[in-house]
């Protein structure tokens, strides 16, 4: 077909253009994942009872650091039995290839808040050498967040009954309030009153006994008496193999009681 | 050569940006031609500006919005989609428009003159064109371009506070954000670039214009070219200041510039 | 005054968008007659490919890579102010690249590069009579002059599009391993985890529509022109203002279709 060189090259410079793009369109939808046979996610359901305020979109964590984020949210229509309890919520999550080799068997799924704002995220627990690798398509019993709506309903139960336990009791309370004011009263009155000097005496003699027995007790442990009861420890052994009663009852119960005082 | 071709230009345009400069150092500016040019310019424009300033702030509130929504930081939404626009995307959008309203206009202007041999009619009775015609009006596109960039810029803001508003953001939130992020340098920043940019309008449609060759043929290659070679000189030169605000931050260590 | 002044500018503008939405139309409607009858204008919607692609391909390139480039450099400062740190940078640059700068920026460019040249081609075609030896001829200008430009236009808006990206997320990795010391694999994992294929298709239809608005904007500027080259300026001049004005309020609306709702 005769073409004239410009129209030839005309073409041929559209064509490169055309190519270019097609190529350039191949690498991004290699490298965004969308098409290409290396998987760069690992896509792990999850399954929960409650999601906390977990949306799509929302991010994973593995040790606080970001490595995913939650794809797709279902509700299973009859709940599944898994891992011997039942769930109702399958969260489907894509998560790093880096994050791959931590992402365990034995693993947690938490539900966490954090954040400026505070958003919700999914915390993933490493998990332990010994148990193998999660795989795509993995599915794994999430730890479901504690429910703050039933833990304050579960707390206005308490407060309730506490609540009723009072009106009920009223009469007896106060009674027993009345009781307790009095004896504390009582107690105020013997303290503040006549008795007070009685018993200033009483902690005075208490004082002077102290003092007593600490005098006694400092004059035992001169150097002297140790010596003493050293020659009679002695002295025991020895005359132990004569007469032990009687050597004994002498020493112990008479003799020394009768030295040292 | 495309490249060597692009340095002629270039050449051809800081040369003759100077010699308007040491026209104007020798008070050779006809300024009551400058006021009434920039009354003509700034008001021409002005409508295009309001409209560009409104979606160029909605835009770029509704797409930090987006991407902060990914990280999960919304909080941050008023200051950084403010600052963004201020420092960066606003004059750059507002820029590319305006050389197309302002530049091209002025280019298509002088180019009718010289294809239609006014400009030699000029020279013929021994006046120079370049101080009665091409003066006034690189002084009237620098000053009205400046002043319209600053306009457009105010009007982004709104632009952002009124989307802000749209999409559920409290108007208040947003704007007490923005003073928490956007700097007086970012300010600052943004303002040598809108009068960067204006002078870089000015130069480049003056200067394809007066250079205008052969027929209505001619005027329509000096408007492209005048805006392909604005829209270029522009990105360029944003890049470059970006490139400086930043070295500066780092050599001086003056925490955010 | 101002008033009245006011409200036939808003009557005229929008008139006129009226007529170039039915000039919009119209060229569909005719290219679809054009693919139905199998009478395709190849060889002259190639050169147009060649004239308003190829050779813008080079002035692109360029602007996009400094976009590419500035975008690093201004991301880094907000994060480094708001966030304390830069990692996500990467990220946060590819995804306002993807999904408005790189649509918006490109065909700016594209705009400024064959708008004028296509309004002031139809213009002196038409203050030549040219358009009228056409309609005598009975060859409809749609058919011949603007679908084959249309088709280009947005060919060359598509592809040019899809390069700059790749220009500006390459140059952005050699510019995060300069200034913020991010290695390359560590910035293409973090830019193509958050940068998924569905945004790169909605970039793709949006650097469609808005190659398919700069063609129709200038030819209806051309078909208006009045006689004189004074006028010719005036066409290219209201064509770049137009379709720059209009890419970006659709870029609006695009943006606001694709993501918001």
């Amino acid at each position: 077909m005769p073409t004239n060189a410009k129209g030839l090259q005309r073409e041929f410079w559209v064509g490169a253009l055309f190519m270019t793009v097609v190529v350039l369109l191949v690498i991004f939808g290699w490298l965004m994942g969308a098409i290409g046979p290396l998987q760069r996610h690992l896509k792990i359901f999850v399954l929960y009872n409650f999601a906390g305020g977990i949306e799509v979109g929302s991010p994973v964590r593995v040790s606080g650091v970001k490595v995913g984020k939650v794809s797709k949210i279902e509700f299973l229509p009859a709940a599944v039995e898994s891992h011997n309890d039942s769930a109702s919520l399958k969260i489907t999550m894509d998560v790093s290839m880096n994050a791959a080799p931590i992402v365990r068997e034995d693993s947690k799924f938490y539900v966490n808040m954090a954040g400026i704002i505070g958003e919700k995220y999914i915390e993933i627990s490493p998990g332990t050498s010994v148990s193998p690798t999660l795989h795509t398509g993995a599915t794994v019993r999430g730890v479901d967040p504690p429910r703050i709506d039933q833990l304050l309903s579960q707390g206005y139960g308490v407060f309730g009954r506490i609540t009723d336990f009072m009106d009920e009791n009223e009469k007896t309370l106060s009674e027993f309030l009345g009781g307790m004011k009095e004896l504390i009263a009582d107690a105020n009155k013997i303290l503040k009153g006549r008795e007070r000097q009685k018993i200033t005496g009483l902690i005075e003699n208490l004082n002077a006994v102290t003092g007593d027995l600490h005098e006694i007790s400092s004059r035992l442990k001169n150097p002297e008496t140790i010596k003493f009861y050293d020659e009679i420890y002695e002295l025991v052994h020895r005359a132990h193999a004569i007469d032990k009663p009687t050597l004994q009852k002498f020493l112990q119960e008479d003799g020394i009681r009768a030295r040292v005082f | 050569m495309p490249s060597l071709s692009f340095l002629t230009t270039l050449g051809g345009m800081i040369l003759f940006a100077w010699e308007c400069v040491l026209l104007t150092l020798q008070r050779k500016t006809k300024w009551h031609q400058v006021l009434d040019q920039i009354f003509q310019v700034g008001v021409r424009s002005l409508g295009l500006t309001v409209v560009a300033g409104l979606f160029v702030g909605a835009i770029m509130a509704l797409q930090i919005d987006l991407q902060l929504k990914d990280f999960g930081a919304e909080a941050f939404l008023g200051g950084l989609s403010t600052s963004t626009t201020l420092r960066n995307i606003g004059p750059v959008l507002i820029a590319f428009l305006l050389s197309g309203k302002v530049g091209a206009y002025t280019s298509a202007e002088l180019g009718t003159m010289e294809v239609t041999d006014q400009l030699n009619a000029i020279r013929l009775l021994g006046a120079s064109p370049l101080e009665y015609i091409i003066l006034p009006r690189i002084w009237a596109v620098v000053i009205s371009s400046f002043l319209l960039l600053i306009v457009g810029l105010m009007i982004t803001i709104f632009g952002g506070i009124i989307f802000a508003e749209v999409i559920g953001v409290n108007a208040l939130n947003y704007i007490q954000n923005i003073p928490r992020i956007v700097t007086v340098w970012s300010i600052v920043l943004s303002v040598i670039k809108s009068f960067l940019f204006g002078a870089i309008i000015a130069v480049v449609s003056c200067y394809k214009g007066y250079h205008a060759k052969g027929g209505s043929v001619g005027v329509g290659i000096a408007v492209q070219s005048c805006a392909v070679t604005n829209l270029i000189l522009i990105i360029i030169t944003d890049f470059l200041l970006s490139m400086a605000s930043s070295c500066l931050q780092d050599i001086f260590k003056v925490g955010y510039l | 005054m101002i008033m009245t002044w006011f409200g036939r500018t808003v009557i005229l503008k929008f008139g006129e968008f009226l007529a170039t939405f039915f000039l919009m139309i119209s060229t569909v409607i005719a290219a679809i007659k054009q693919v139905l009858k199998l009478k395709v204008r190849a060889k002259e919607t190639v050169s147009q490919m060649y004239l308003l692609g190829v050779q813008s391909f080079s002035i692109i390139l360029v602007a996009m890579g400094f976009v590419g480039l500035m975008l690093i450099i201004e991301l880094a400062f907000h994060m480094n102010l708001v966030l304390k740190h830069d990692s996500l940078v990467p990220a946060f640059s590819a995804m306002l690249m993807v999904r408005e700068l790189g649509p918006v920026i490109t065909c700016l460019l594209l705009t400024s590069r064959i708008g004028a040249g296509i309004a002031a081609e139809i213009g002196s075609m038409k203050i030549t009579e040219q358009l009228d030896a056409l309609k005598m001829l009975s060859i409809d200008p749609i058919d011949y002059l603007v679908v084959p430009r249309w088709v280009a236009s947005i060919f060359a808006a598509v592809t040019l599009t899809v390069i700059s990206l790749a220009i500006a997320i390459w140059g952005g990795a050699f510019l995060a391993a300069q200034k913020l010391g991010t290695s390359p694999g560590e910035y293409f994992n973090t830019v193509f985890f958050f940068v998924k294929f569905p945004d790169l298709a909605r970039c793709i239809v949006k650097s469609a529509v808005f190659g398919g608005l700069i063609p129709i904007v200038a030819a209806y500027q051309g078909f208006n022109c009045e006689s004189g080259s004074a006028a010719v300026g005036e066409a290219a001049t209201q064509a770049v203002v137009r379709t720059s004005l209009y890419i970006i309020i659709a870029d609006f609306l695009l943006t606001y279709l694709f993501y918001a709702i």
